[in-house]
């Protein structure tokens, strides 16, 4: 190998490496920020002592279902279950050629009507409106064609009734709590027009009065435990479920979904669009159960989704330098570092030695940041941490930032 | 660059960010412990002194000491609330009793942060008879705390009025509020007012009379307010409605008053809002259409057939519901089949649909 080549090879490696440090200082800081903030908030939750009040801000949940005959009684039953008092539920059926709409219709009693429809956003044609009213609240069921996701929602967008919405699928679940927590900021201020709340993969259940933690059952979604746990501490909104509540009348403004129909979507186009007037606000302690089920190759195909519409949704905002380099063109560099390593490791000019040292170290590192956050969140939401919560959660955590973040690399290319 | 030397620094970091979440769990576990150790030396003290008709001077200076730190208010509340289930008229007197010290403590609570201050004026809209209003140095920190910047420090003060049934600080507060432009949900409001234990007919009458010196929110919330008490006072209301002197959602809201009171006076002028679509907005129509729905008259139902054919959907709408809440006579319901407007036709069968449907699942 020739000297220049070297050289250059030295070089990538040497920026690399400064790379990786900047980014494990970043995410340092990161963590530590948020678990000040979480820390903050949890002592403001102890003495907020509650607004109590008997009035309800109207709320519709959009439902997005497509072939989930499985899961969406499970779905359907946490909705019912909730506390709040105003909300209708309103299912999108995205096209299912399983049971999916029978299942419904059977079970709450649906009806089908000729529900004449606002179509303040275009949307594709509309084969069927079901309603019942003989359940807690009401439910209206959609029926349409195969078609995208914006499509989808902007078609739940234009038949829901009530002033906040909010967007869910299948695979998550609303404690009886979510939507009292979620509203709180519209009652200290009525100019909120988006309420921020979040993910948890997994599930809280209530055991002797404590709150225990289970892990969902299949081992990918195991794994998103840590890596929603990890992003929320450090993207703050990267992930594709969101439980968001948003005010309908900016999301007609700004004509519904419009590029990929992910969540974030719509809240960087309205942030674009208004920035200075808004008042955003963030409810850690409304949470949203998430169980994807997934296998290995959803899963892959799930971050390889999630990127896409991150980097879409970027697109408008203003540039940021961490966004830059940790996001944007962090699997380039990561490719490229981990290349001129390899061929320098190839050529015998670095110790593997050393160089394994590093990787582990760093891996470590990473990996106690990952677990600092899983323990925040559990803390945030006073669950009882059981050893076999804590071990599970060590050996995630480890697996997470060795094995998936290496195989993120590529579903973060185009 | 030396691999080992940067690895060693990342395994140092990660040791010490694994010593400082273990620290903070294990900080965790000890004020656990401790306060539990407190609460059970409160609960002791606490259930003794109830027991008693008089409190010990012991207990006195017990809880001055104690309670002035907001931690340990919070397991004095929680005891309070435990003992205030098993026998209520018995905590009632202890609150009495000790009121003495909370007095004192309305002072130091003034210079602590608002959320703190909001804390405790929570407590004291739980058990209001922990201090007595009639002292001037409580009157002027309860206004202090009316005041505060923190919504909550504010709402749980007014709701210290409502359940005292203080006429007088509830006014007065809702004035200051309203001077000063503090922001105070109109929806909370409306549903506070509804939380006044003293007489709610002479509160409606006092904020009525004081009605214009309200801001418009606090303008609505009464409205709301005299709605849900579904009081007579339709003179006064007609009379505000017609002098268009307040705001878009205050007059909205004196016609939903009117949709579920009927006056006959207000029927020309709802009319009136659906024949004249330049003065008054689609809002209006809206609001006016669905009150109409308890004057069925003839006059009423002909101007309701035409205002089927409103370009609001949502005025659309309203208007179907009302009509479907009328004894619409053969040759009305004949009128509204033969309709030039498809959208007018298409909102009144789906508004019959659904009745039937709901009549349906009632039966």
């Amino acid at each position: 190998m020739n000297n220049i080549l070297k050289n250059l090879l030295f070089l990538l490696t040497y920026l690399y490496l400064i790379y990786l440090i900047a980014y494990s200082i970043y995410s340092l800081y990161k963590t530590i920020k948020h678990s000040q903030k979480i820390l903050k908030y949890q002592k403001n939750q102890t003495l907020s002592n509650q607004l109590n009040h008997d009035y309800y801000v109207p709320i519709s949940l959009i439902l997005i279902t497509s072939n989930d005959e499985k899961r969406i009684m499970n779905m359907m039953n946490s909705l019912l279950n909730l506390n709040y008092k105003l909300y209708e539920i309103v299912i999108v059926d995205n096209g299912s050629m399983d049971k999916t709409c029978e299942i419904l219709i059977q079970n709450f009693k649906l009806k089908k009507v000729n529900r004449p429809i606002r179509k303040i956003i275009e949307t594709d044609e509309i084969t069927g409106i079901y309603q019942s009213s003989s359940q807690k609240v009401n439910i209206t069921l959609l029926t349409k064609g195969k078609s995208t996701k914006k499509d989808t929602k902007n078609a739940g967008i234009n038949i829901a009734e009530y002033p906040y919405i909010t967007f869910l699928n299948s695979s998550m679940t609303l404690p009886n709590d979510a939507l009292e927590n979620i509203v709180r900021p519209i009652l200290e201020d009525d100019q909120t027009i988006i309420c921020k709340g979040n993910i948890l993969v997994g599930q809280i259940k209530t055991q002797n009065n404590q709150k225990v933690y289970q892990y969902p059952q299949k081992f990918i979604s195991k794994i998103q435990t840590i890596q929603y746990a990890h992003n929320q501490c450090f993207y703050n909104e990267k992930s594709l479920e969101r439980f968001i509540l948003f005010k309908k009348e900016l999301v007609l403004k700004e004509k519904g979904y419009k590029k990929n129909g992910e969540t974030f979507e719509l809240l960087e186009t309205i942030i674009n669009q208004n920035h200075q007037k808004l008042k955003i606000k963030n409810v850690p302690n409304a949470i949203c159960f998430l169980d994807n089920e997934y296998q290995i190759i959803d899963y892959l195909k799930h971050q390889f989704q999630l990127n896409k519409a991150f980097k879409e949704s970027k697109k408008e905002s203003p540039l940021s330098l961490s966004y830059f380099f940790f996001t944007k063109i962090s699997s380039y560099l990561s490719l490229i570092g981990l290349g001129s390593l390899f061929l320098l490791w190839k050529n015998h000019f670095i110790p593997i030695k050393d160089m394994i040292l590093f990787f582990l170290s760093y891996i470590f590192f990473l990996s106690c940041l990952s677990y600092t956050s899983f323990l925040i969140q559990c803390s945030k939401e006073k669950i009882k941490l059981t050893p076999s919560t804590i071990f599970s959660a060590i050996f995630l955590s480890i697996l997470e930032n060795s094995i998936f973040r290496f195989l993120n690399l590529f579903t973060n290319l185009p | 660059m030396n691999f080992v030397v940067i690895s060693m620094g990342y395994i140092g970091i990660s040791i010490l960010l694994i010593l400082g979440i273990i620290s903070f769990f294990l900080k965790e576990k000890i004020r656990e412990q401790n306060n539990l150790k407190k609460e059970k030396k409160l609960r002791k003290e606490m259930k003794i002194n109830i027991k008693n008709e008089n409190v010990s001077r012991s207990h006195l200076l017990f809880l001055n000491e104690q309670i002035s730190k907001t931690q340990n208010l919070m397991l004095f509340t929680k005891v309070l609330e435990e003992c205030q289930k098993k026998n209520k008229n018995l905590t009632e007197e202890y609150c009495q009793n000790i009121s003495d010290i909370f007095e004192k403590l309305v002072k130091e609570y003034r210079t602590k942060s608002s959320l703190e201050k909001a804390y405790f004026t929570h407590v004291l809209s739980k058990f209001p008879k922990l201090i007595q209003e009639d002292n001037k140095n409580v009157q002027y920190a309860m206004m202090h705390f009316v005041m505060d910047s923190s919504v909550y420090c504010r709402e749980n003060a007014m709701l210290f009025f409502y359940h005292k049934g203080s006429l007088e600080g509830v006014i007065n507060s809702l004035k200051k509020i309203s001077s000063r432009k503090l922001y105070y949900s109109p929806k909370l409001l409306g549903d506070d007012l509804l939380k006044f234990t003293g007489d709610k007919q002479i509160l409606l009458t006092r904020l009525l009379e004081e009605f214009d010196n309200f801001n418009p929110d606090f303008q609505l919330a009464i409205m709301n307010f005299c709605r849900f008490m579904n009081t007579d006072k339709k003179e006064e209301i007609y009379e505000k409605l017609i002098s268009l002197k307040y705001d878009q959602e205050v007059n909205l809201s004196m016609i939903r008053y009117f949709g579920s009171i009927e006056y006959q006076p207000v029927e020309n002028y709802l009319l009136n809002i659906l024949e004249d679509k330049k003065k008054y907005s689609f809002e209006y129509r809206l609001v006016a259409s669905y009150a109409l729905r308890i004057y069925d008259n003839k006059k009423v139902r002909t101007a309701l057939i035409e205002n089927l054919k409103d370009k609001n959907w949502f005025v659309r709408k309203n208007t179907a519901i009302s009509l479907s809440n009328m004894n619409l006579t053969k040759e009305e319901q004949k009128k509204i089949k033969t309709l030039d407007d498809q959208y007018a036709k298409e909102m009144m069968r789906y508004v019959l649909e659904q009745k039937k449907q709901k009549e349906e699942e009632n039966e």
